[in-house]
């Protein structure tokens, strides 16, 4: 989509227009559950923060103020319904430990055959505050000063927690690649 | 290749079609809104109509600002400039443009002069009452119901309605009168005269011409009794600090006891259950000796029993609890205050 585009079909969202908000959806949507499944525990809840996520979008599509991409914008919102979602349902415990666990081997995966979905799979089955961490910080690029305001935590354990994700995610994936 | 990137290339640009039904329940969901959002916006169409100051201009200009407060949103309503003469020209401007009701979306542009004639008063006093005229009194009954993405708009509608008043005095008669009133507001004279006048302002003052959450200044441990920050009378706090809870708290089911360290899986966190959605949140827990042992403004962090600051575990005992919140339907913060026991054994 040009940035054109989107923004004819924000116009035409913000009178309420359901062709465009269809249009829009049909144009995010595949981008958008692929956020909601990295970031949730299964499929089934994925689905649910997708619809929540738009309905937000479309009610909120009159404070998009246009500076900077309305994909990264979108995305913003499915995130933050993401970590509404599993703060609800109080799935994900943070543990303030600020102890430091033990450095990472840097493993090459390069060698190992393991598919987009298998990553995935190992990514569900974490704990969601692990998981939140991994997204927010490697995938987002949010630094751990940003993690720590979004999810109320200590830029350390943003920290520890990373380096805790990341052991588990290499072990379940060397797991796979066996 | 390592882990990061492996995860950054797997996931960070993933891609999966949602099934269909989630559009479905998803345009079952807008439907509803939507008919309450049309519902609104002839309400307020018919409030417009129904004010007998102002006329074809304001109504012109009303729905103009609609469109255009949708694009720019609320930051307009922040910034606060007031410069009178900006303003005279700037609005003159705007009623030239606004004359063509063809030039509506082109007014767009005029952004800038918009910003000025919308928020001519920075918001120094959130205690500001602010007496409205008649008509208007009448628009607040007529717009109680509406829901709150449209009052943001109304707010809007609302002062802009009132501009165009104040600076063409020449044109309407009775805009004497109502200038009287708007400089009564502005220089804060709540008179014996004003008083009904202020009962019906408070709900749209608060409602609309301000920010769903005011952080204040105050520490969070003194007992704000509650809404009083924003009402037109100050309530000093002559009590000092107090733990005493005065009003409801029926949107939060605090547990007060919690066992973090007892291994068996239950109770471990100290938890406060939201039954509606937060738009803020902050939770101070101090030991018995009013140590910061931990805090947070995010419900994710739970306290397990450690103290934040030292990494240690909390000894068994009493901890005092000191929570501010404020769900969606809420108008201010809220303050619990209260214990938390925290128990090594069951």
């Amino acid at each position: 989509m040009t940035k054109e585009q989107d923004q004819k079909l924000i116009h035409q969202c913000i009178k309420g227009d359901r062709k465009a908000q269809k249009a829009l959806y049909d144009a995010y949507a595949s981008t958008m559950f692929g956020v909601c499944l990295r970031y949730s525990n299964s499929g089934e809840e994925a689905k649910d923060i997708l619809q929540e996520g738009f309905i937000k979008v479309f009610t909120k599509i009159d404070q998009f103020n246009g500076s900077g991409a309305f994909e990264g914008w979108m995305k913003r919102i499915f995130i933050n319904c993401a970590l509404e979602y599993y703060r609800i349902n109080k799935v994900h415990m943070y543990h303030a430990d600020t102890m430091e666990a033990e450095s990472n081997p840097h493993h090459d995966f390069t060698l190992e055959k393991i598919s987009r979905k298998e990553i995935l799979d190992v990514m569900n089955k974490m704990a969601a505050g692990y998981r939140t961490v991994l997204n927010l910080y490697i995938i987002e690029g949010y630094s751990h000063g940003e993690i720590g305001e979004m999810l109320g935590i200590s830029e350390g354990t943003s920290k520890s927690q990373l380096s805790r994700a990341r052991a588990i995610l290499q072990e379940e994936l060397l797991k796979l690649a066996k | 290749m390592n882990l990061d990137e492996l995860l950054k290339q797997e996931l960070g640009e993933l891609k999966v079609d949602p099934p269909s039904e989630v559009w479905n329940s998803l345009s079952n969901n807008l439907n509803s809104s939507t008919v309450q959002a049309s519902h609104a916006s002839k309400q307020v169409s018919g409030a417009i109509k129904g004010g007998t100051i102002g006329g074809k201009i304001i109504t012109v200009a009303a729905i103009a600002v609609t469109t255009i407060a949708a694009i720019t949103g609320y930051q307009l309503l922040t910034n606060a400039k007031a410069d009178s003469t900006q303003l005279v020209s700037s609005s003159s401007e705007l009623t030239q443009d606004l004359s063509e009701p063809s030039e509506w979306v082109e007014a767009s542009p005029k952004v800038d002069a918009l910003e000025e004639l919308i928020a001519p008063e920075p918001e120094t006093n959130t205690t500001k009452p602010q007496p409205q005229p008649e008509q208007q009194k009448q628009r607040i009954v007529e717009t109680k119901t509406i829901r709150p993405v449209e009052q943001e708009r109304i707010a809007v509608i609302d002062e802009i309605v009132e501009e165009p008043q104040t600076i063409n005095t020449d044109a309407e008669p009775d805009t004497d009168a109502l200038q009287q009133t708007t400089n009564a507001s502005s220089t804060e004279s709540s008179t014996a005269g004003s008083n009904s006048t202020v009962e019906l302002a408070k709900p749209i003052g608060k409602d609309t011409s301000q920010p769903a959450y005011q952080p204040s200044d105050e520490p969070i441990l003194t007992t704000e009794s509650n809404d009083s920050t924003n009402k037109g009378i100050s309530i000093s706090n002559e009590g000092g600090i107090s733990l005493q809870n005065t009003s409801d708290f029926s949107e939060i089911n605090v547990a007060n006891v919690f066992t973090p360290f007892n291994n068996d899986g239950i109770n471990d966190f100290f938890v406060i259950e939201c039954k509606e959605e937060l738009v803020f949140y902050e939770v101070k827990i101090l030991d018995g000796f009013g140590k910061l042992v931990f805090e947070s403004s995010h419900k994710n962090n739970v306290w397990d029993g450690i103290n934040m600051y030292n990494g240690t575990r909390c000894e068994e005992g009493n901890y005092i609890l000191a929570f501010r919140y404020q769900t969606k339907s809420m108008q201010t913060a809220k303050v619990y205050n209260g214990t938390i026991l925290l128990r090594l054994k069951d």
